[in-house]
Order: structure tokens, then C-alpha cells, then sequence
């Protein structure tokens, strides 16, 4: 399933991320205090994503569902990173990453062990 | 109707600006467009006339009296309004609603409903996705607006909707930028920033929400439309050229150079715009890199040019009448002297006019006259000439008399009488009179100015003793439907 989320979406979607399943009035004074959206601008968004299938919803009181993980939306724009940058070529990526981002030897370790579990 | 009028005499002006405009873009300050668009706006949006001797359509009037035989459409514009109803808009505008509702007024609500709902529509959708914008957190910004303070309470935000930066709310302003903006290049940054708070200042939404207001009342007219891209093109040469004057001059081509990079952006996102933004973009560079001090010279050539049009393009005629304020009441002239009014306009229009009416009138033959003068009718240089009301109500009308004020500078303490004549629903604006001082200043008969310094002929109104007269041969022509008269 490919979904294409704007930012205002996401924002959205972080929040289910983070806190699970979560009301739509609890959405909104989220986003009020966070990014100043009105009740109504928020409530918008919502029905944006449900009607993308990002999000699916449950009365009462409207709660609100994420159907896509974190992980797909990472993937999706991530692969569209790579097919626009790299050629698609993932391992170019990585390289380009770790060419200027310099890691911490806890991050080094980390990725060691990513690659040892793929082999 | 009244519409039509307004639509008819801003469009001269529209094009006098078009003119201008092609011939001084580059010469002088931006502004002086904006101001005249704004009086050409205000033609379009407000039913008021202010005259002046200087104003084209005298000059068209002079030319029309000189040739009698030709029928200029100029003046025949405004008998439309008067000729109608009894010519107070407030009070006839519910009548006509009910009475005659015209397939021309049809036409007009549904292409004004149309438009009103279109850019209604297309307004809120978008405002409806800038609202999710999110904030900035960008320390330069934050600065920025710390040091430039606005009475009003502007917002900065983000979006990755859109491919250009904007600015929208007239009160509440929000400065939306494109997500992709190079967060990093702080001069782009900060011309971006000056160009948006421009606008705010100067209220550019409204005026934007103006001129939108004016092509939906006057969708029909080319010319607005004309007017429309234009105007909001000059909104944002002038802009441009208040963000050059702030920054200094020798930054304008730096500054060209951020419009150009925008305009990359946003061409390769919507390729169908491309086409017409090209040449306004084209328009906006070359503008900015012509830009000159103003010099005295240019100053007082704005000043003139603003005077100027607005003098001759945006004026009525001198002998035009004014007709705001509207007090009604009915009331019934009171005059003591005896005055002609004759009228200066060829007798063959007058005639073409009232055919659709009465299309078996006859002129008042010699042998009738014996009749006439038993009827008690009034003999002024030997034509015949009947009481207004009574004879009026003779032949079936109900008479309706509507006086208001018209106080003007010429004619002082000046009252003007409109007798409205009604016939199975129907009504005729007949007759209309300006009483200054007790004395005839001008008059109308079915939407015919009537000059009091012209000589008499038998197309004017008498008044005598507390009664309005007006010549058998007219209420033989518009009135007599029965063909009652001898």
C-alpha cells in the first residue's frame, strides 16, 4: 500500500505514531498547543487522511486509527529519495550518508550489527 | 441597468489606463496605476457620478448638439437609468425587482452568481490547505520579524503545498513560504520577507478582493477582466519597486535574481500556467531593472497624469445631475414663475425611442387644436399643452411623485420632482424636474435633458401656478395607448 503524505498529514500521523490510538478532539488541542492549528484545520487534515486510507476510524468519540505504520511511510519516502537521488540504488545512499554524517562509535556499532544479521 | 452605465463609462477610463499604462510603465512610479486602477474600481463599484467641465463627455455633448443627426450611444446611457423607473435607486430598486425583471437582468445574476461562486469556491478550497501549514523554526526568521514590528499580527509558516511564497489574510496576515525554500540563503530569505510585509502594509489582499468584487459585478465586460490581470500585476511591480527603494538600488538586480530562481521553482511545477506568468514575470524583471530614482520630473508627470485621467476619463458631463442622497416624500412643485425648458436632443431619437410604446401616435394636426384649447390645455408659442397629472390619470395612470434633494454648488437649494407614471404594473419614469430656488433648472421628459438656456421647441415642461404642463404631442407619443387625445 502506497500512501503519499503532505506534511500537515504527517503531522497528524505522528501523533498517532507516538501516543497509539487517539481522539480526534485530543488531536486537535495537541496540534493547537504544537503547531496553532484550529479545531476545524485539524479536523480537515483527519478526514484527508482517512480518506487517503491512512488512517481508519471508530466511534465513540471518533478515535482515530493509524493504518499505516511509521515504517511503510519511511519506505515510501525513502525509496523515492533513493530513485530521485541515487539512481536506486540503496548502498549509494548509505555511502553518501556516512561519507558526511560522522556517527558516534554506539551508532558504528549499531549498523555493524544491522549488516552481521542481513549476512 | 444602472450596471450597464457604470460598466459602460469605467470601461472608457479602463482604457485611457490600458493607454497610459503601455506608454509609461518604465517612467513613471508604479503607484500612480494603483491609484488610477483604484478610480477606475471605484467607478465600477460605486453608483455615483461627479462632474466636471473638463469630463470627455462634455466634449461628446458639444459635438452632439453641433451635429444633431449624430446619435452618440454616451448619452443615450444615462436616460436608462432615469427613463426606467422614478430614478431613486433605493426605492425603485425592490419595484423593478418585482415588476420588470428583464432576461438581461437575468442573464446578469446568473453570470454574477457564477463568477461570485467560482472565485468563492477557489478562494476557500485553498485557504483551506494554506490553514495546515506548518510553523517555521528559523532562527533568521524569528529575528527578522522581531525587528520588523507590524500593527498587524503576522504569522509565518510553511507549506509543501505550494511553489511560490505568499501572503493571505487581510487582517490576520500569514506569510505562507514553499517547503522547498533554501532555509540557508538568507538575503533570498529577507527579500522574501520585505516583498510579503509590502503587501501586508499596504493591504494588497483587500485591494485584490476589491477588484475580484468588481469583475464579478461586471463579468460581461472585457475590459475588466483587462483591468483584473493588470491591476494585480501592478500590485506586484509597485511592490517590487517598494522592496528596490528599501533595500537600495544597487541590490536590484540581486533582488531580479530571487524573483527569477522563484519563478524556476514554480514553472517547473505547474507547466500550464507557464505561458501567461512568463510574460508577467518578463514584465516584473525588466521593471525592476529599469527602475530610476524619481525624479521631480516623473513625480509631477504621476500627479498629472492621475489628475488628468481621472478628471476627464472619470467624470459625468457638467449638466448631468448627481443622484445620491435620496430623501423621498411626495410632494408637488411649488412654483411661482413660468419657465420653459426646451430639450436639445434631435426629435428623431426622441421618437425612435417611444414607437416601441405607442406605434399609432400621431402627430397634433392644426384641426385638433380648437379641442385641445377647450380641454383648458396651455398654449405655449401655439402648441397645445396638458396638466401632467390630471390628464395622466385621464388616460389610466396613477400618478406617483417622488422629490429628493440634489442640492449641488450650481444650483443651490435644488429639488428634483420625478412623476412616475404606473399602468397595469408597468411603470414609466416620465417626467423629472430640478427646482432651484423656485425657478426651473433643468428638466426631463422620458429620459430627455432638457437645457433651459435652448431655445423653446414643443418638447419641454411648463409649469404654471402650482402645475406641471407637458406638450400634447408627448402624451400623444408615450402615454395614450387608447388613443383617447384628438
Amino acid at each position: 500500500m502506497e500512501i503519499k503524505l503532505f506534511d500537515s498529514e504527517l503531522k497528524v500521523m505522528d501523533i498517532l505514531w507516538k501516543e497509539g490510538d487517539t481522539t480526534a478532539k485530543r488531536i486537535a488541542e495537541i496540534l493547537k498547543e504544537q503547531v496553532g492549528w484550529s479545531k476545524t484545520t485539524t479536523y480537515t487534515v483527519i478526514k484527508k487522511c482517512i480518506a487517503k486510507g491512512a488512517i481508519g476510524r471508530y466511534d465513540p468519540d471518533f478515535v482515530c486509527h493509524p493504518v499505516v505504520t511509521r515504517e511503510q511511510t519511511r519506505k515510501l519516502e525513502t525509496t523515492e529519495l533513493i530513485n530521485k537521488m541515487y539512481d536506486g540504488a540503496a548502498d549509494q545512499l548509505v555511502a553518501s550518508i556516512l561519507g558526511w554524517k560522522s556517527l558516534s562509535p554506539e551508532e558504528i556499532k549499531k549498523l555493524k550489527e544491522i549488516v552481521s544479521n542481513l549476512e | 441597468m444602472e450596471i450597464l452605465n457604470m460598466s459602460l463609462s469605467a470601461s472608457v477610463l479602463i482604457l485611457a489606463i490600458v493607454i497610459i499604462r503601455a506608454l509609461a510603465l518604465h517612467r513613471i512610479p508604479k503607484i500612480t496605476f494603483l491609484v488610477l486602477w483604484a478610480v477606475a474600481l471605484c467607478r465600477l463599484l460605486i453608483p455615483f457620478s461627479v462632474t466636471s467641465i473638463f469630463s470627455i463627455y462634455t466634449l461628446v455633448n458639444m459635438l452632439k448638439t453641433h451635429f444633431s443627426s449624430l446619435d452618440t450611444t454616451i448619452t443615450d446611457m444615462s436616460p436608462i437609468n432615469i427613463g426606467t423607473a422614478a430614478d431613486t435607486i433605493n426605492t425603485s430598486l425592490a419595484k423593478t425587482a418585482s415588476v420588470n425583471i428583464s432576461p438581461f437582468m437575468v442573464a446578469w445574476f446568473i453570470g454574477f452568481s457564477a463568477c461570485a461562486l467560482f472565485f468563492l469556491v477557489t478562494h476557500l478550497r485553498w485557504r483551506r490547505e494554506y490553514k495546515t501549514a506548518l510553523p517555521v523554526d528559523n532562527e533568521f526568521i524569528k529575528t527578522w520579524q522581531r525587528s520588523h514590528p507590524t500593527r498587524r499580527k503576522v504569522e509565518i509558516r510553511q507549506s509543501d503545498r505550494i511553489a511560490a511564497p505568499l501572503t493571505y489574510g487581510i487582517f490576520r496576515s500569514v506569510i505562507l513560504l514553499p517547503k522547498g525554500t533554501d532555509w540557508t540563503h538568507l538575503k533570498h530569505l529577507e527579500y522574501i520577507l520585505i516583498h510579503e510585509f509590502v503587501h501586508i502594509r499596504r493591504f494588497d489582499a483587500l485591494t485584490k478582493l476589491l477588484l475580484v468584487a468588481g469583475v464579478c459585478v461586471h463579468w460581461f465586460n472585457p475590459l475588466v477582466w483587462v483591468m483584473y490581470v493588470l491591476a494585480n500585476r501592478d500590485i506586484e511591480l509597485s511592490c517590487d519597486e517598494a522592496v528596490v527603494r528599501t533595500l537600495g538600488e544597487t541590490m536590484k538586480s540581486s533582488y531580479a535574481l530571487t524573483l527569477i530562481g522563484l519563478e524556476e521553482r514554480r514553472s517547473g511545477i505547474i507547466p500550464l500556467v507557464n505561458n501567461f506568468s512568463k510574460n508577467a514575470i518578463e514584465e516584473r524583471i525588466v521593471s525592476i531593472m529599469k527602475m530610476k530614482k524619481n525624479s521631480i520630473i516623473t513625480l509631477v508627470a504621476a500627479v498629472l497624469i492621475v489628475a488628468g485621467a481621472t478628471m476627464v476619463f472619470a467624470t459625468e458631463a457638467k449638466s448631468s445631475r448627481g443622484n445620491n442622497d435620496t430623501v423621498s416624500s411626495t410632494a408637488s412643485p411649488n412654483p411661482t414663475t413660468v419657465t420653459t425648458s426646451p430639450s436639445s436632443a434631435s426629435s428623431t431619437e426622441r421618437s425612435a425611442k417611444i414607437e416601441a410604446d405607442t406605434p399609432s401616435a400621431e402627430p397634433v394636426t392644426e384641426k385638433a387644436l380648437p379641442e385641445y384649447w377647450k380641454m383648458g390645455a396651455l398654449n405655449v408659442n401655439g402648441a397645445p399643452y396638458l396638466p401632467l397629472v390630471a390628464t395622466a390619470e385621464n388616460l389610466g395612470y396613477t400618478v406617483n411623485v417622488v422629490s429628493k434633494n440634489i442640492d449641488n454648488p450650481e444650483y443651490p437649494n435644488t429639488v428634483e420632482y420625478n412623476y412616475e407614471l404606473v399602468k397595469d404594473g408597468k411603470s414609466l419614469g416620465i417626467a423629472s424636474l430640478d427646482i432651484s430656488d423656485g425657478k426651473v433648472a433643468a428638466s426631463m421628459i422620458d429620459g430627455i435633458f432638457c437645457n433651459t438656456h435652448d431655445q423653446a421647441t414643443h418638447t419641454s415642461i411648463v409649469l404654471q401656478k402650482d402645475t406641471v404642463y407637458m406638450p400634447a404631442q408627448f402624451f400623444k407619443e408615450a402615454l395614450d395607448t387608447g388613443n383617447k387625445l384628438p
